[in-house]
């Protein structure tokens, strides 16, 4: 149940659902993103205001974690943040299970936050600065750095797969038993507030792990 | 239907993915006590409420970890040990 079905095969390399689905997403909101881009003018119209929206959302959110250096960070944050919101409201529709719910792509998006968030820590403080950051206030307390450091990719995408993962099964169950109007409010109530939810939370600790290294 | 390893597999299954949902009463008690500060905290500052839900957000959000941990627990046990097992039960071995 909780490895998604394999539909084809490219070569050796498995497709499954949730991949399929998961860049239809990804297509969906670069066509998006493309068609809210073209000809801005100084004056917002329509269409304008709801990207200009989306748009100073992740700035105020980023502005507060990472203060100055925000736009360094801003494409890859926000990315995130629309990716993450849109795959878990996608969940929603009938037949259509979030890609979220699926192990692969919370960890993936955990562990390139994890990248991020260690290289600019080096880059921003220095190799040696960094390293003796492990061993602050006591050499004894390494280890639990360590660990400290290595939980958070892990707790990361824990918290966006269990949410997503927590829905689809209660779903699933409950669609089994009352087939037609219970599962309605259900999905509404996991996929829509909750996936909501956990987007805005994957995006803030997104911004905060970054921030943490650099200060 | 003997009582053979399968069904003991499948009981302590049962019981461990219950006893790990335990874990759930933690984040319970820990968000619900930081709603009520951060209302508390709304109503002696009411200009402060947007920072004051973003932070609640994010502490709920750490705060759930734990249960969420324990739901993981207890979805690896059924599905790793009573899943496979389930099927052949099923079929009425």
């Amino acid at each position: 149940m909780l490895i998604s079905p394999v539909l084809f095969y490219v070569g050796t390399v498995p497709i499954s659902v949730t991949l399929v689905v998961s860049m239809a997403v990804s297509f969906v909101l670069v066509v998006l993103g493309w068609w809210l881009g073209r000809n801005l003018n100084e004056i917002p119209t329509g269409k304008q205001h709801v990207a200009e929206l989306v748009v100073l959302f992740f700035k105020d959110l980023l502005v507060g974690m990472l203060g100055d250096r925000w736009r360094g960070y801003y494409a890859f944050v926000a990315t995130i943040g629309i990716y993450v919101a849109a795959a878990n409201l996608v969940g929603v529709l009938p037949g259509v299970v979030a890609p979220t719910s699926d192990l692969s792509i919370p960890a993936a998006l955990a562990f390139m936050v994890f990248l991020v968030a260690q290289s600019s820590g080096i880059r921003a403080k220095g190799l040696g600065r960094y390293l003796r950051e492990f061993i602050e206030p006591m050499p004894i307390l390494f280890p639990l750095n360590l660990i400290g450091t290595l939980v958070k990719p892990v707790s990361h995408a824990f918290r966006l797969f269990g949410n997503m993962v927590g829905g689809v099964i209660l779903i699933g169950v409950i669609s089994q038993i009352a087939r037609f109007a219970v599962p309605v409010p259900l999905l509404g109530w996991f996929n829509l507030f909750m996936g909501a939810v956990q987007a805005f939370v994957f995006t803030l600790l997104a911004a905060a792990y970054i921030g943490e290294t650099m200060h | 239907m003997p009582i053979d390893g399968a069904v003991i597999i499948i009981a302590a299954v049962a019981i461990g993915s219950g006893l790990a949902m335990i874990a759930g009463i933690g984040p319970g008690i820990g968000e619900g006590y930081a709603a009520g500060k951060a209302l508390e905290a709304i109503a002696r500052q009411p200009e402060a409420e947007g920072k004051i839900r973003t932070n609640l957000i994010l502490g709920d959000a750490i705060a759930e970890s734990t249960g969420i941990y324990a739901l993981a627990v207890a979805l690896f046990l059924i599905f790793t040990f009573a899943l496979p097992l389930f099927s052949r039960l099923l079929a009425g071995e």
